[in-house]
């Protein structure tokens, strides 16, 4: 008998736990935030007094409401408590074992319901919040289902349980970039779900900001309560997932279990903060650029497991040539020169460390040699002599077309933009969300290429997508600069080939290639400097007015 | 006899039914002076029939055997003759049950025709006609029997389509459906000569045990997906939808877009799985391919076009769109596993889209008797005019409420078990070597953006017109729908909770389905296990206990204290006006201008929806057409002479070829 009634009492108890401590996660954050602003905040247990205070007033309503605004704080409640029975925190097999598609849409169910009682008052605040809200859960979704995809491919996507306990050991995870970049993508996509910075701002008082807010401003009294409630702990159980998921947890103590839960959670509650104090909160139709970013993160850690190739022997080789990609991919989005320029640093950096450790490894003369002169051209004398580029330009450097400049004598014609499109923010031919769709597909293309060439390792498709990133930067980008830059993008690629590849290049190619590179950078900047000059601008869409019409 | 035997005077249920159907055709007739003993007898007669249809079903799809009736014999063309075997089961059921609640709902809804003054006996005769075709086609085992139903389908839903001949549109719409309808009659009669050619009889049960060609069997398929998606509505085979469900009577949308859609499914799985046997002797994998692509497609664009739509019925006709499209990713994903000889991924997907069929028949005709009552009670179709319905029309509201919850997927209702199941089948399949794997990723991305936007759409298909203040003097004076119009939602409503809460169960009586169509019993087991995997019994016990518990306690303490209503604040101006309250087309702003790109891949302006594919598929085509056609006039002598001429020219080629 007490066999039977453990399950459910311990069921109840992990609800009790979820809703006991996300008032406490919150209040958290908000003291993590203020302190980083300066100022001390409210106490931590505020959330706690908040709720009593409005479980204890009466509720004001608006006439124009129907059954639904009464039914949408409670029913959103509970399907937050059954949510909470669904992932294994008190136990290693939660007690209700299902996948974590049917966890993900349970959130459903509060959202549809919210989302009708913001149109429900007849007001158009609520309609504000209704309509961006569905906006946030279109771009959301396929980002998430990337992480599912993920989740499928290694193996553990028929019950939430950490991906350590299906086939591969622990050690195995910790080493794989895949599984921390996925955790990446899917902490992106968490801070979108649960409207925090940069992509709602939970603590505005400014109806045209908010989002989520705008949904519950007629809420008042339990109702409002209900719905404070479910949303902390449905952060909870969002920061939960990624110590439930990510994280190797086998106990089965249910004491240690929590504890380990409980303080993961509060360590990313932290982290939340401190990325919501650095961040600021990015235009509607920019939100989905970040969470094409996220999907592209998931899309290639699913890539990556699907290939079923592993770092084979070199996992430091393999999580710089990762974060190589990544500040590619990061490219797309930098508008100024300068953190063009930092960009390529770091990729030369993580460079001269993969030749650095192949050196020490093989301990041949001449790949002792391959680090020096790479150090020296590309992490020393390219970056000097493009920021001395920068600086001897005549006039300022634009790198936004003129007309941006002289805003306030700008035409209608000018003005007639999209507001939502605007790729000279990042110096681009088109949006930065379909830039990276295509750098996803061309992630695809390297990944199938790179099956159809034979490679055993995950070098190869990972290098191959530089090289065609690169391509891609070259293809969208409209200044001249930048476009010289995604050259050097790629060629980073083409130089990491002979690595990925087993083939073996002699020296003498490496220092060719090299020399034909800083021969290029220059000859090239005599032109950007030659064309300043003459027509006053770099920005390609300019130039390409030159041309003559025939 | 077993007690599942369903003979009712010593004849098979199938027969009585007709004969109910016949009766409710031609009765009305009789009475055409008396509206009211006509709509009366008509869809009382349709109820009852479809009853009888249902139970007919039902037994047969909990395994009763084959009951058979033969028409006649017709030597060279096989036997006409009708048979219910686990899929036709299958497919009668959701026919008879959408039938039956669509003709209780019609019983009073058909009133508003009669102030219109058009004629109600005719009404009756059509809808009988069409719901008996209907029923009949899912149970012909003969193709030229085949054929004739479907025309017979075909014809009476144009004349439905066209029942309010008066009204502007209505015919141009009707002439489009007829083209569409009659261009994928023709492909499928192509379709019914290759099979019965290769197998010597136009019989169904020949064409399983005869081998074509490969390439026949590539035509087969065309001519099949051609045919079978026309009268379905896939991109680009859509165009009809958005115009003719529409301008039909919303009992007749009901029906079209929750079940005539269906027969088309019926056909593409009976002659993929039934005929080709693709479980057992394997298949091309572009052919699962280009089923998931077009589903993939359609899936996306209906609901995005859909955001587009302000009109009640263009709305939920795009929808349906989206819903086939769903259901051909389920459809798509099963003939690609079939095709790498792996049946339980096939039964999995092949089971996602029958669960999804049977779904989307009871919540699409739920939403379309909604929009009729709306329409009923106010006259107006665009959303854009009506607010605050929910206080004038609860039981509607609640009802609509739940067939939009459906259809968005929300748990634990039945439109989320059923994109559960697809979405667990095209993950299945991720262990495959590329490049399926990755079409099937591609897939499930698709399939979460659709899901996404489902439940954007039905916020705003919901929200607009029952929530807030009423847009116009006409959601002013809406009153709630008459009995009969609410029985027959609520009847709908409770299928589709129960179609969520106990997937197990229809998993447990569809493993005859799998059996049937040539799958191991291994292979369809562990559909039991996956539908009980969601849990979703559970779920809605939760769910309903749980908000009982918990509002119950709220309610408690909250009687003693102070609760007020008044006014909503909008900063300051008292009164808040219906204008200032959210429109539908800014509620769908935002998602439309992110995905500008799926609407406009032009880059013209308003080249989207149907206007986009008649841009670029069938005004080109009709342009051709118009241009060869001055051609044909060669022959059009109006001369009898040259007639005749034409007559003994082929008579005698026909005497050669016969003795040769």
């Amino acid at each position: 008998m007490a066999a039977d009634t453990t399950p459910a009492f311990l069921a109840f108890l992990q609800i009790i736990f979820i809703f006991g401590f996300s008032p406490f996660i919150v209040g958290l954050m908000r003291k993590v935030k203020a302190r980083l602003q300066g100022r001390s905040g409210s106490p931590i247990i505020q959330p706690y007094l908040d709720l009593a205070k409005l479980l204890s007033k009466g509720e004001s309503k608006s006439s124009t409401t129907s059954f639904i605004f009464v039914i949408a704080p409670i029913v959103g409640f509970v399907s937050v408590a059954i949510a909470s029975v669904m992932l294994p925190i008190l136990s290693p097999v939660s007690f209700l074992a299902v996948n974590i598609i049917v966890f993900a849409y349970l959130f459903s169910i509060g959202r549809f319901l919210t989302a009708l009682s913001g149109l429900d008052a007849g007001s158009s605040f609520g309609g504000l919040g209704s309509s961006r809200e569905m906006l946030y859960s279109v771009l959301i979704e396929p980002a998430l289902f990337a992480v599912v995809l993920f989740l499928a491919a290694s193996g553990g996507f028929n019950v939430i349980a950490p991906l350590a306990s299906g086939g591969m050991a622990w050690e195995a995870l910790a080493l794989s970039p895949a599984h921390w970049i996925a955790a990446l993508g899917l902490f992106i996509i968490i801070l979108a779900e649960t409207g925090r910075l940069p992509f709602d701002n939970p603590a505005t008082h400014l109806e045209l900001t908010m989002v989520h807010e705008a949904m519950i401003l007629e809420n008042s009294g339990p109702g409002l309560a209900f719905v404070e409630w479910a949303h902390a702990s449905k952060i909870f159980l969002l920061f939960a997932l990624i110590p439930i998921i990510f994280l190797p947890l086998s106990s089965p103590d249910p004491i240690m279990r929590s504890v380990f839960v409980l303080g993961v959670s509060l360590l990313l509650a932290m982290l939340t903060a401190v990325v919501e104090s650095i961040s600021v909160k990015v235009r509607l139709f920019k939100v989905g650029e970040l969470l094409m970013l996220a999907m592209l993160l998931a899309l290639l850690s699913f890539l990556t497991t699907l290939s079923g190739t592993g770092a084979g022997g070199a996992p430091v080789e393999t999580a710089l040539v990762f974060v190589m990609l990544l500040s590619s991919l990061y490219f797309v989005f930098s508008a100024t020169f300068n953190r063009s320029v930092e960009l390529y640093m770091i990729q030369s950096a993580c460079l001269v460390i993969i030749f650095a450790l192949s050196a020490l490894s093989e301990g041949a003369p001449d790949l002792y040699f391959r680090v020096g002169t790479t150090f020296i051209l590309k992490f020393l004398l390219i970056p000097v002599m493009l920021f001395n580029l920068f600086r001897v330009m005549p006039g300022e450097v634009k790198l936004l077309p003129t007309r941006f400049y002289n805003v306030f004598r700008a035409t209608k014609e000018d003005l007639r933009l999209n507001l939502d499109f605007d790729p000279l923010f990042t110096g681009s031919y088109v949006t930065p969300a379909r830039i990276l769709a295509y750098s996803g597909i061309l992630i695809v293309l390297a990944f199938l290429l790179s099956s159809i060439l034979g490679g055993t390792t995950i070098m190869l498709p990972l290098v191959l997508s530089l090289i065609l990133i690169g391509m891609l930067i070259i293809a969208v980008k409209t200044n001249l600069l930048l476009q010289l830059l995604g050259f050097l993008l790629m060629e980073n690629g083409v130089v990491l080939l002979p690595i990925a590849l087993p083939i073996q290049l002699p020296f003498v190619s490496d220092a060719v290639a090299l020399f034909d590179v800083v021969i290029l950078i220059i000859v090239a900047m005599l032109l950007a400097l030659k064309i300043r000059g003459t027509v006053g601008t770099l920005d390609t869409k300019e130039l390409d007015e030159l041309i003559e019409k025939r | 006899m077993t007690p599942l035997d369903m003979n009712i005077l010593g004849q098979p249920a199938l027969i009585v039914s007709s004969l109910f159907f016949l009766a409710g055709a031609f009765l009305p007739l009789l009475s055409a002076r008396n509206p009211r003993i006509s709509s009366f007898l008509g869809f009382g007669l349709a109820l009852a029939g479809s009853i009888t249809a249902l139970a007919a079903g039902i037994a047969s799809f909990l395994g009763a055997g084959p009951q058979a009736f033969t028409l006649a014999e017709l030597g060279q063309l096989g036997s006409l003759s009708f048979s219910i075997d686990a899929l036709s089961g299958l497919f009668v059921s959701i026919i008879a049950f959408v039938g039956a609640a669509v003709s209780i709902y019609s019983i009073s809804y058909a009133d508003e025709y009669r102030e219109k003054g058009y004629s109600l006996s005719r009404f009756a005769f059509l809808y009988n006609i069409f719901l008996l075709s209907m029923i009949l086609v899912v149970a012909a085992q003969n193709a030229v029997l085949f054929l004739v139903l479907w025309e017979a389908m075909a014809l009476s839903s144009f004349f439905l389509v066209t029942f309010e001949h008066k009204e502007e549109g209505v015919k141009s719409a009707g002439f489009n459906y007829l083209v569409i309808t009659h261009v994928g009659a023709v492909a499928l009669i192509l379709m019914f000569l290759i099979l019965a050619g290769g197998s010597g009889s136009a019989d169904f049960s020949s064409f399983p045990q005869a081998s074509y060609a490969p390439l026949l069997l590539d035509a087969v398929f065309v001519l099949a997906l051609v045919g079978f998606g026309s009268k379905c509505g896939i991109i680009p085979l859509h165009i009809w939808l958005p115009l003719a469900h529409p301008q039909a009577p919303s009992n007749v949308s009901a029906l079209m877009s929750g079940v005539m859609l269906k027969t088309a499914i019926y056909g593409l799985v009976r002659v993929l799985f039934g005929f080709l046997g693709i479980v057992g002797s394997g298949t091309e994998m572009w052919w699962g391919v280009a089923i998931l692509v077009l589903g993939m497609f359609s899936s996306v664009l209906g609901v995005l076009y859909s955001l587009l739509e302000h009109d009640m019925k263009r709305l939920l006709a795009m929808h349906s769109i989206e819903n086939i499209g769903i259901i051909f990713i389920g459809l798509g994903a099963a003939v690609i596993f079939a095709s790498l000889k792996l049946p339980e991924l096939a039964a999995l997907a092949l089971f996602a889209c029958l669960y999804h069929t049977l779904n989307h028949a009871l919540f699409k005709s739920l939403l379309f008797l909604g929009a009729g009552s709306i329409a009923h009670s106010t006259h107006e179709r665009n959303i854009e005019e009506l607010g605050g319905l929910a206080k004038l029309m609860p039981v509607t509201a609640v009802l609509f409420l739940l067939g939009s919850a459906s259809i968005a997927a929300i748990p634990p209702l039945n439109g989320f078990v059923s994109e559960l199941l697809t979405f667990e089948a095209l993950l299945g399949g991720v262990s495959i070597p590329a490049p399926v794997s990755l079409i099937l990723s591609l897939a499930v991305l698709f399939l979460a953006l659709t899901s996404a936007l489902a439940v954007g759409a039905f916020v705003k298909a919901f929200g607009i017109p029952f929530l807030g203040l009423p847009r116009s003097p006409h959601a002013m004076k809406a009153k709630e729908a008459p009995a009969s119009m609410l029985a027959g939602m609520a009847l709908l409503a409770l299928a589709c909770i129960a179609a969520g809460a106990f997937p197990a169960v229809i998993a447990q009586a569809a493993l005859g389905i799998f059996d049937s169509l040539g799958f191991t019993a291994s292979s369809s087991f562990q559909l039991v296990a996956a539908s009980e995997g969601l849990q979703t019994s559970t779920i809605l016990l939760a769910l309903v206990l749980g908000s009982v518990l918990v509002g119950g306690v709220a309610w408690l303490f909250g009687r003693g204290r102070r609760q007020e209503s008044g006014d909503t604040w909008a900063c300051g101006f008292i009164p808040v006006t219906s204008r200032m309250q959210y429109s539908a087309a800014g509620f769908a702003m935002p998602v439309t201008r992110s995905l500008n790109v799926w609407l406009d891949p032009l880059s013209k302006p308003a080249a989207y929806g149907s206007k986009l594919f008649n841009y670029t598929i069938y005004t080109p085509i009709t342009l051709v057409y118009q241009a060869l056609a001055p051609y044909s006039r060669i022959f059009q002598t109006g001369k009898l002479s040259d007639y005749l001429v034409y007559l003994m020219v082929t008579l005698g080629l026909v005497l050669i070829y016969a003795l040769l």
